[in-house]
């Protein structure tokens, strides 16, 4: 019993002692602890064989686990903040683990021991922690992980339940930092392993709340408002719109099949995920470790939650997967595909057999719906322009720059007298265009803000700007007219 | 009523620091003598920007613990119109050698401390002299207070005199928050001057979106949380929804953010985004 108790001790120690002393160690004692029983069923006594984790990056999953015996793996992850493409013309300064929305894949075996490394990269404005769901005991690791901008923070924990889970950032604000994009899977592969399928992968969803809506470009910053009203402008797979389509899509053949690792960082909607074209064979429900269903066309995945599912491919062609609230995928970016190379297969599926003509009202003239040509852009009169120009103004503008033009010093230069407005009459179309950001100097004083560029037609940037232009203290006698508008539409961006 | 601004670990190792002051008390005990000795105002340029009078009030902090009702009562002190900007460093650690990047201790400022400079003297082409010091440790922002006859607010002083945008924001005083937010949600490569920033009813300059700033108990609200499950003790762990579950405004994303920060750093710590301004008692 004394023998046991000591033993155990023993293995104790050496489990929570750095990577060097524990080398040391086990040279030392391996002899007198080979017999012992232990608590934590299989793993072997004196020191774990020690790796570094080698992680993959979506849609990438990290190789199945060849190990048989329970290792100590070593976790490094970087915390970055970078300002990256959220939509064509749409960026986003993204919070992220390891550079990229999602983080990182990682994979490790039910009973290894981990010792985790949080890296906060010196130019991160925030402090980050991570919370790993697989993770047993306060925060998930978020307690012990805290870590200031230039520093490390480590911690130490045993995988003692396999199944797939979710990692994200927990620091208050704790929504934020999710909703910039700090999630990511770790899956604790059980000790018997999955059954071998020909491709794995790794997909998540989540949600972005900008100020601007769906596709305006330019720098769109975090709406804290539309994120407390779970309202969404963008729902993507694997962090970006158009990120699993087209030469992004993911690569299979007929014949094979597939493994697909879901998860759904948040941070408010839960999905419904549904790959059109193809039936779910299998469904570990909410990233568990049981095959809970077969047969399944759209299985949900929580927030912060994750489901595995497998199919077989049978036939040719791009299976495109949506979260099925359908409105997410049709408006919004949820939508993905995998490109399944291979020949026909006819005795599952045709391909258009037929097309012919289908006259239910017999051979009558059918009603057409009426041609809706765009409106065709024409200039407008001086005073129809103006009156216009205000409306703009006040539905677009004067939420900063204020109802007189005098903005707010320190944060929004003034549009009212502005040497910097009237110094530039196309850079001023730009900037209504496209946005701004970076240092301007107006009347003297210096910003250093971003303005989201606003989608207005040429019609209206011209009104608006004629009106500002010919307002507040501004005195000018030309107006700016929509030719002028399409014309810098049409100029590249000068750099 | 101020609290103790160093964690344990930092706690530990005054007894090796006869230079560093014990506890921001000490700070201001020391300072009263050390500014008569060296009659204020006669150095050029000044040692920081000026001092101007923030008005008394009530703060209310993000963590209710035991605070009385209507919050905590501050009294009016002075604060420094800008941060104290790297020019104003310089000349700090050009008199006080012991703070040069090369000769100070690692054990009150970490290897980041300083490193924009070019040199131990030498601002460089990544620190504007006229832009707010960051790099800064909190004993190296307490020595320079202590040095220029000052000592650093405290966070309810500093919170505050940040709340006050009446003037500045009129109608849109309700949205300073979101404004806030909007300010924080990037950095520059280099930091601008200093000045240029919105200006608070009390005349601060800066307090929301260029830098973080040092206060003098920033780890108050951490080192003196007990737990979770203590009966609404201290910061509740600032992780996760355990953030909201004692926070008197769950919806200040802003004010979360900076008492995250101040729950992420030690003493030592130097960051590319944080620096200090001084404070003194009226």
């Amino acid at each position: 019993m004394t023998t046991i108790l000591s033993a155990s001790r023993h293995t104790r120690a050496l489990v929570i002692s750095s990577l060097a002393t524990a080398i040391v160690l086990s040279a030392a004692c391996g002899d007198s602890s080979s017999a012992d029983g232990d608590a934590l069923a299989d793993r072997p006594s004196g020191a774990l064989p020690v790796e570094t984790l080698t992680v993959a990056y979506a849609p990438a999953v990290p190789p199945a686990i060849t190990r048989t015996t329970p290792a100590k793996v070593v976790i490094n992850l970087e915390t970055l903040e970078v300002k990256r493409r959220l939509a064509d013309g749409v960026e986003y300064t993204f919070w992220t683990f390891g550079g990229s929305v999602p983080g990182p894949m990682m994979r490790i075996r039910e009973g290894d021991e981990v010792e985790f490394h949080l890296n906060n990269h010196p130019s991160s404005v925030m402090p980050h922690n991570i919370d790993l769901h697989a993770v047993t005991g306060p925060g998930g690791g978020a307690e012990s992980s805290l870590t200031a901008p230039g520093h490390s923070s480590q911690f130490s924990f045993s995988a003692l339940n396999p199944g797939l889970y979710i990692y994200h950032c927990a620091t208050a604000p704790v929504g934020m930092h999710i909703a910039n994009g700090m999630y990511g899977l770790i899956l604790v592969e059980p000790k018997e392993g999955f059954t071998p399928v020909d491709r794995e992968f790794y997909v998540l969803q989540s949600e972005f709340y900008t100020s601007g809506r769906y596709g305006e470009a330019g720098l769109q910053a975090f709406d804290m408002d539309k994120a407390l009203h779970e309202d969404p402008d963008y729902v993507v797979f694997n962090g970006s719109v158009g990120a699993a389509v087209g030469e992004n899509s993911l690569k299979a053949n007929v014949g094979e099949t597939v493994r697909m690792f879901v998860g759904n960082g948040g941070p408010n909607l839960i999905s419904s995920f549904h790959v059109i074209g193809e039936i779910f064979n299998k469904v570990y429900g909410e990233g568990g470790t049981t095959v809970n269903q077969q047969n399944v066309q759209t299985t949900l995945v929580p927030a912060g939650g994750t489901a595995i599912v497998e199919m077989k491919l049978d036939v040719p062609g791009n299976l495109i997967f949506v979260d099925h609230s359908i409105f997410r995928a049709f408006n919004k970016g949820a939508l993905g595909m995998i490109s399944v190379a291979g020949d026909e297969v006819p005795g599952v599926y045709s391909g258009r057999q037929k097309d012919v003509v289908y006259l239910p009202e017999g051979g009558a003239i059918q009603a057409m719906p009426l041609d809706t040509t765009a409106v065709i852009e024409r200039e407008l009169p001086r005073a129809e322009l103006l009156a216009r120009g205000e409306a703009v103004y006040k539905a677009n503008c004067a939420a900063c720059h204020q109802l007189g033009g005098e903005g707010i010093p320190g944060a929004f230069p003034p549009v009212a007298s502005s040497d910097y407005l009237m110094a530039d009459r196309d850079r001023a179309i730009r900037t209504v265009m496209h946005g701004l950001s970076g240092e301007i100097t107006v009347n003297g004083a210096t910003y250093n803000g971003v303005m989201p560029s606003l989608q207005l037609s040429n019609t209206d940037i011209a009104a608006v700007l004629s009106y500002v232009r010919s307002n507040f203290g501004n005195n000018a006698s030309d107006i700016i007219g929509v030719g002028d508008v399409r014309r810098v539409r049409t100029t590249p961006t000068p750099r | 009523m101020r609290r103790c601004a160093l964690s344990l670990t930092d706690r530990m190792l005054l007894p090796l620091l006869p230079l560093i002051s014990l506890c921001a008390m000490v700070v201001a005990a020391g300072t009263q003598a050390g500014a008569q000795a060296r009659t204020p105002g006669a150095r050029v340029p000044a040692a920081h920007a000026p001092m101007l009078t923030v008005a008394a009030g009530r703060y209310q902090p993000l963590y209710m613990t035991d605070t009385p009702v209507g919050g905590e009562p501050v009294t009016t002190f002075q604060l420094s119109r800008t941060a104290v900007t790297n020019a104003q460093f310089l000349r700090f650690v050009t008199e006080n050698p012991q703070w040069r990047r090369s000769a100070v201790n690692d054990i009150v400022a970490d290897v980041s401390y300083l490193r924009h400079w070019a040199g131990d003297l030498e601002l460089g082409a990544n620190a504007r002299a006229d832009a707010p010091v960051v790099n800064i440790s909190w004993f190296a922002a307490s020595a320079f207070a202590e040095w220029a006859g000052a000592r650093l607010p405290t966070m309810a002083e500093w919170e505050l005199a940040a709340s006050r945008f009446q003037r500045a924001l009129g109608p849109r005083a309700p949205q300073l928050n979101a404004i806030v937010l909007a300010l924080n949600s990037a950095a520059p490569p280099v930091l601008p001057a200093v000045g240029n920033g919105m200006v608070s009813d009390d005349g601060i300059v800066d307090l929301h979106g260029v830098i973080w700033e040092w206060v003098d108990d920033f780890n108050a609200v951490v080192a003196s949380g007990e737990s979770r499950g203590g009966g609404g003790g201290g910061e509740a762990g600032l992780f996760c929804a355990g953030g909201a579950a004692f926070s008197a405004d769950p919806s200040n994303y802003a004010a979360f953010m900076r008492y995250a920060l101040r729950g992420s750093l030690h003493g030592p710590y130097a960051l590319s985004t944080l620096g200090f301004r001084v404070a003194r008692d009226l």
